[in-house]
């Protein structure tokens, strides 16, 4: 069944010299959803001509290895370049290149013998990904250009109090729920249970406040969406996640998100 | 893991890809098939550019094209193929001639029986096809 948040993302430009994968990833994007279509391009420079022709490109799925010199990871940095910010998937055959996963600047990878759903849910990920999160994502960006040297080893601790404080706001949200975690290859959203609130026991602030509280909720609050991206950043150990996320933290307790 | 001891193809990679390329609405599913036929298609040109570098002793050239088959020989299933892509690529990467050439020979061998193995899945997949009226 075709997932209806992929419906507003119609272009995916699959950068691929290999007919085989060409075919395969062609056909996760048929089946991903019924109006996106597959642009394909088997070099840089095709892409980039892709690109700078049809607008409408949502997300680009890239192999690092071409034909010729160029690699996946140069389009991602020209495209970063030229100020292009479209989601960016990169697949190779290779688990360990080096593609400066050290620094964090960094495009998402999967590797190139992924199931098919894995690479479905790599896509889901990525187009799941709304303005405000690429408008935080073009602020660390910027400061990342700024000075990428300014954060050590201390932004770790850092890091870890947000996750504290991130897992804070979300219990206090959650009303003595439960957060039950999906299925690693689900692509469904958490959901969030109750039933550990106790008949009679004291009804928690919100709920005197007049905010309703569903059994079950189709998507998590702003706040567990937080505390999920925390914790997935530093068990990924990925920096300039890790920044993002304190991102959102500074614009949430600010009010803006 | 030695390419001794994996099989030839392992059916159950290719029947579970075929299974999650079914459509959950009805119609059936040619991906499977497709990839068979472009693998057929690649594979022969592939083996004869790992025999022009190997005559001209382009190791880059052997690793990057030993490099390129394995991952389509992983999703069909062909783990002896795709074990053999792998030592080629490191052996081709370590410019070890000798091995290159024991690699090679190896790999025109398999990919006979392997070519079999796979068409003779791609005929059954017709067959169930056309027995459910897709």
């Amino acid at each position: 069944m075709a997932i209806e948040v992929f419906d507003k993302f119609k272009h995916v430009l699959v950068v691929e010299d290999d007919p085989f994968w060409r075919r395969m990833i062609g056909r996760n994007i048929e089946r991903t959803a019924h109006d996106c279509k597959a642009v394909f391009a088997e070099s840089v420079d095709e892409a980039l001509d892709v690109i700078e022709a049809d607008g409408k490109i949502h997300l680009i799925i890239a192999d690092q290895y071409l034909e010729g010199e160029r690699t996946g990871y140069e389009l991602w940095r020209n495209c970063r370049e030229r100020g292009i910010r479209t989601p960016f998937l990169l697949t190779s055959g290779l688990a360990d290149f080096d593609t400066g996963q050290d620094t964090g600047m960094a495009p998402r990878f999967i590797p190139k013998a992924f199931v098919n759903a894995e690479l479905r849910g790599a896509m889901f990920e990525l187009m799941h990904m709304d303005s405000r999160d690429e408008s935080l994502a073009h602020l660390v960006d910027e400061w990342l250009h700024e000075d990428e040297q300014r954060f050590g080893l201390p932004f770790m601790f850092i890091a870890l109090s947000l996750l504290v404080l991130a897992i804070c706001l979300a219990s206090t949200s959650r009303l003595g729920g439960e957060i039950i975690a999906p299925p690693p290859d689900s692509l469904l959203p958490s959901t969030i249970n109750v039933q550990n609130e106790q008949p009679g026991s004291p009804r928690p602030a919100a709920l005197s406040a007049g905010l309703v509280l569903q059994e079950r909720r189709p998507a998590p609050t702003w706040e567990e969406k937080i505390a999920s991206h925390v914790r997935h950043d530093l068990e990924a150990k990925s920096f300039s996640a890790l920044v993002r996320s304190q991102a959102r933290l500074k614009l949430l307790q600010e009010g803006e998100l | 893991v030695s390419a001794d001891n994996l099989s030839t193809l392992d059916e159950k990679t290719l029947a579970d890809l075929h299974a999650c390329d079914q459509d959950p609405n009805g119609g059936g599913s040619h991906l499977v098939k497709d990839l068979i036929v472009i693998f057929h298609r690649v594979t022969p040109e592939r083996l004869a550019r790992l025999q022009h570098a190997l005559a001209t002793a382009d190791f880059k050239a052997v690793s990057r094209v030993a490099h390129a088959m394995k991952s389509s020989c992983a999703t069909l299933g062909a783990f002896r193929m795709q074990a053999l892509c792998v030592e080629l690529e490191k052996a081709g990467a370590e410019g070890d001639l000798p091995r290159v050439t024991a690699l090679m020979s190896g790999m025109q061998a398999e990919y006979a029986a392997l070519s079999l193995l796979l068409q003779s899945f791609a005929e059954r997949l017709h067959e169930e096809a056309v027995a459910g009226g897709e």
